[in-house]
């Protein structure tokens, strides 16, 4: 599935998580999959690394870029890795010196930014109070997340707004879930703020596990058509997009959630 | 995401996000939450209308043939949501389109809840007079921005029909009922492929020029993105006021609540709509149709936009059709809560 990704030319893809397999099983063949890909040139693979153990194990690997993940709620901090975001933020700093000097680009999630399970509203202030940290303590780019999608156009202008006054938008992306059908409505306000890193998964895949059987991430293909129609340079090669994306629904016997691929497919 | 484990307990159910959380709750009329106010995004529009028109576009495209009683009930259900427009039925002869064969029982079936109106498709003037006689008291004419579309969906010219149109609304203002116009193929065209805006300003301007008080854009085959929905609204509001536009946004390519955002910046503050997302699409099998009410319900609540209408019970109008039609939602929105 990453080769063909990588043939149809995205520049980034996130390969695998290096997370104890008790936790996440898809994910227990971190190391066989970080070796078996292609690494295209010009296409970065970075991975996810919870803690330092992960970071160890992920460079042992040949990563050459890895992700941390913070919240900007401290409820579902507790609840997903049990700290506090202050003390998350301190385990994460043992990774980001190390990741320094080792010329390993670090890429900084922040969850919760639109909305929480656990808190619900979440202040634009705490989402820039978090990146502020993140960005300082040396991650290239933020990606800010609304996890359980509740977020709205207004709200994602508002987060960024305030986002913005701490973190220069060029290190910015937004990671926006389409489980209420707000993604691409929420991605185009980020657009018109400034923002030009945008997160997406082919074929939508991943659902929401706080509310089973709605979707999760926003569909690749159904974004890259958006930005295609406004003339905005993506660099991918739409027709290989979809074929990954048929290759992962098969492969999973699941249907698509990419609303492009449902409607090029049965023409 | 993080490590988020697969099965997540204790965290608020999405009733419960809804009762304490107002930013995703529904508007209550004529008021606004302060939280919504400060979130409110300066340019747009404070009211929304909502043309819901599930019972027609929406069924006129499922293949199961709702019975009359069930089209009625969701009708009435449909009523009492707050919505102030829903298009009930279209007067089209049953050979072309045997979901509506019942237009009159439907249309004199149906209770007229006071302040919601009920328009009715007129493809000419026989069912016109049809739908006066039932009871109809405001009407839609369906012009189209592609001749080839034109042709082989009404089996006449654009000028052809628009003269056929003219008849209608002309008896219709003769009777004092309003009519509003419908320009398909606003942002391509299943046959001819791209559409410029200019005969979409121009087959407008007719439509206006006959007297429709309302001119509905429609994104037909759902292939518009943001930057075509702009520069079309552009042609067309140098011709004819945002105030008597409206945008009908297909979701075929998922493109339609990000079209519908641009439209309500530039101004326009009537948006056309499906409960559950009614409706596939007769030019790509298998795919969706109108943009579902409830989503767009939620991105307006969300923006602080005012509606009137209540995201309950259009989600409950929503999973009554879809029973009755056996699918599934289209609506994100009726997903995520029913198993939250």
């Amino acid at each position: 599935m990453i080769d063909m990704l990588s043939e149809a030319g995205l520049p980034v893809i996130e390969a695998t998580s290096f997370v104890s397999p008790k936790w996440v099983p898809q994910m227990a063949d971190h190391i066989e999959v970080l070796k078996g890909i292609q690494k295209f040139p010009g296409i970065n693979y970075p991975v996810l690394t919870p803690n330092f153990k992960g970071y160890q194990a992920a460079v042992a690997a040949g990563a050459k870029e890895v992700s941390i993940f913070g919240a900007a709620s401290e409820l579902f901090t507790k609840k997903n890795i049990n700290c506090s975001i202050d003390e998350s933020l301190q385990r994460f700093d043992q990774i980001l010196k190390a990741a320094q000097a080792a010329g390993i680009p670090v890429r900084g999630y922040v969850s919760c930014v639109l909305g929480c399970p656990y808190e619900g509203k979440i202040s634009p202030a705490k989402v820039a109070e978090v990146s502020k940290k993140m960005y300082s303590m040396g991650c290239y780019e933020i990606s800010l997340g609304d996890t359980i999608g509740v977020g709205t156009p207004g709200i994602m202008k508002d987060m960024l707004s305030a986002v913005m006054q701490e973190v220069p938008v060029a290190a910015l992306a937004v990671h926006c879930h389409d489980t209420y059908g707000q993604a691409l409505a929420n991605t185009l306000m980020a657009l018109q703020m400034g923002v030009s890193v945008v997160d997406s998964s082919v074929a939508g895949l991943g659902g929401c596990p706080y509310a089973q059987g709605a979707s999760g991430n926003l569909a690749t293909e159904d974004l890259v058509y958006m930005l295609e129609g406004l003339g905005i340079h993506t660099g991918v090669n739409f027709q290989k997009l979809l074929e990954a994306g048929n290759f992962i629904c098969q492969a999973l016997n699941r249907k698509t959630s990419s609303k492009v691929a449902q409607a090029t497919c049965k023409l | 995401m993080g490590n988020v484990p697969s099965a997540v307990k204790h965290c608020l159910s999405y009733q419960q996000l809804l009762r304490e959380h107002l930013w995703i709750a529904d508007a209550v009329p004529g008021a606004l939450d302060p939280a919504q106010e400060a979130s409110q995004v300066s340019g747009l529009p404070e009211y929304v209308k909502i043309v819901e028109v599930g019972p027609r576009d929406g069924l006129q495209n499922e293949k199961v043939i709702v019975p009359t009683d069930i089209k009625i009930e969701f009708i009435n259900q449909l009523s009492q949501t707050g919505l102030s427009v829903i298009e009930v039925t279209s007067f089209v002869s049953s050979k072309w389109v045997p979901q509506m064969a019942d237009h009159t029982e439907v249309m004199k079936g149906i209770r007229q809840y006071p302040g919601v109106r009920y328009p009715v498709l007129t493809p000419n003037l026989q069912g016109f007079h049809r739908a006066v006689a039932a009871g109809a008291t405001e009407i839609s004419v369906f012009g189209a921005a592609s001749e080839s579309f034109s042709k082989k969906n009404i089996n006449c010219s654009i000028e052809e029909s628009m003269e056929k149109f003219e008849e209608v609304v002309k008896s219709a203002r003769h009777l004092n009922i309003p009519a509003r116009g419908y320009v398909s193929c606003a942002l391509g065209c299943p046959y001819e492929g791209s559409i410029t805006p200019q005969k979409v300003t121009e087959v407008s301007k007719r439509l206006y020029g006959i007297g429709c008080y309302e001119i509905s854009l429609g994104d037909t085959i759902g292939v518009g993105t943001p930057g075509s929905m702009k520069t079309m609204l552009e042609s067309v509001m140098k011709e004819i006021p945002p105030t008597a536009l409206a945008v009908h946004c297909h979701d075929t390519y998922g493109q339609a609540l990000a079209n519908i955002l641009t439209a309500l910046q530039m101004g326009i503050n009537v948006v056309d709509s499906a409960v559950s997302g009614l409706g596939g699409c007769p030019y790509a099998k298998g795919a969706s149709g109108n943009v579902a009410t409830e989503d767009l319900i939620y991105m307006l609540n969300g923006l602080g936009l005012n509606t009137g209408v209540d995201l309950h019970k259009v989600m409950e109008a929503g999973d009554f059709i879809c029973k009755a039609v056996n699918k599934t939602t289209n609506s994100k929105v009726a997903q995520a809560s029913y198993y939250a």
